[in-house]
């Protein structure tokens, strides 16, 4: 998955929002800086360590959805001119929370990114979750590797 | 005949009289109608009467206030000196001890003259257990679960007031970064 999120975010331009849930910040910072990303361009939120961060990430329970919805939306009214949010992976949502509760949030991400012109490109492994992603299919104007 | 059998008469009534004399002296006690039921640890007042009339002038004497409990143990005394002639009206109070257990309690009251008990009275109250207000406890409990309640709408409100001024604080850093 890495290397289509490298790609994702080369091909993607202004500054960028990056929801990690795969990886920490201090891992996904380092691989984008390997493979030449300006890393300044992008804020992380991290949903993964435990212990203290950077003081400019933003870390969020993968349990609190709301707190991680109103993370999100608050950085897409904050930065101004082009922007673009990166969600990997959907599918660890589903370890703290049911179906019906990340649809929800994706829905809320989406309806607020598309109202203020914001690029939404969310990954998830095709083995898991797959009525989930049934479900918010209909969220995304494209769906790649159905 | 019958003169002597009428002398005779009057000196075994004279005798008689003389033997069972009786004495004028009268000791009363009574606890005010408000302290018959009372809780540990407050006061519990009462009215002592004293009618002495064979005292024409003023006598010191001692007055004895126990306080029996149930079981007949003595747990408070007080001892007073009073001055009294012919007649006393006084209202007095004594303590009843914290810890006291619920039951019937006895205050006696004895009057010596030196070491001779004159008299003795007693009355009697009830040490009853403090009544729960229930009204109070019930607002109490709304109170707290009120408390609770707005607590956790606060949390939710407080967390994303942190959550927001973060995002602001961490996206003006890093443009003000920028720009230098």
């Amino acid at each position: 998955m890495q290397p289509r999120i490298v790609g994702a975010i080369r091909s993607l331009g202004g500054v960028g929002i990056y929801v990690s849930l795969n990886k920490n910040q201090k891992r996904m910072k380092k691989l984008l800086d390997e493979r030449k990303i300006d890393v300044k361009k992008i804020f992380f939120i991290d949903c993964v360590s435990s212990g203290k961060v950077e003081e400019d990430v933003l870390q969020i329970s993968p349990t609190q959805l709301n707190d991680l919805s109103y993370a999100v939306n608050s950085f897409m009214k904050e930065i101004l001119g082009e922007k673009f949010l990166i969600i990997d992976a959907l599918s660890v949502l589903l370890i703290y929370n049911n179906e019906n509760q990340v649809a929800g949030f994706v829905r809320n991400i989406t309806e607020y990114a598309s109202k203020n012109d914001v690029e939404v490109v969310a990954f998830s492994a095709k083995t898991k979750g797959e009525e989930l992603l049934n479900k918010i299919f209909s969220f995304f104007d494209e769906v790649k590797g159905k | 005949m019958k003169l002597v059998y009428k002398k005779f008469i009057f000196v075994i009534f004279l005798l008689i009289s003389s033997t069972c004399a009786v004495s004028a002296f009268a000791l009363s006690i009574e606890i005010l109608d408000k302290y018959t039921n009372v809780l540990a640890g407050d006061s519990v007042y009462f009215k002592m009467n004293v009618e002495y009339p064979e005292n024409l002038e003023q006598k010191d004497l001692t007055l004895e206030y126990k306080m029996f409990d149930e079981q007949g143990n003595l747990i408070a005394r007080i001892d007073s000196l009073r001055d009294i002639e012919a007649q006393l009206s006084v209202f007095n109070s004594m303590v009843i001890p914290r810890g006291s257990k619920p039951g019937l309690y006895t205050i006696t009251i004895e009057i010596k003259d030196g070491e001779n008990s004159i008299g003795k009275a007693s009355a009697s109250f009830n040490v009853v257990n403090e009544e729960v207000n229930w009204s109070i406890v019930v607002l109490g409990v709304a109170f707290l679960l009120s408390i609770i309640y707005f607590g956790f709408l606060l949390r939710d409100f407080w967390r994303r007031l942190l959550i927001g001024f973060k995002v602001r604080r961490i996206v003006r850093g890093r443009f003000e970064e920028k720009k230098d």
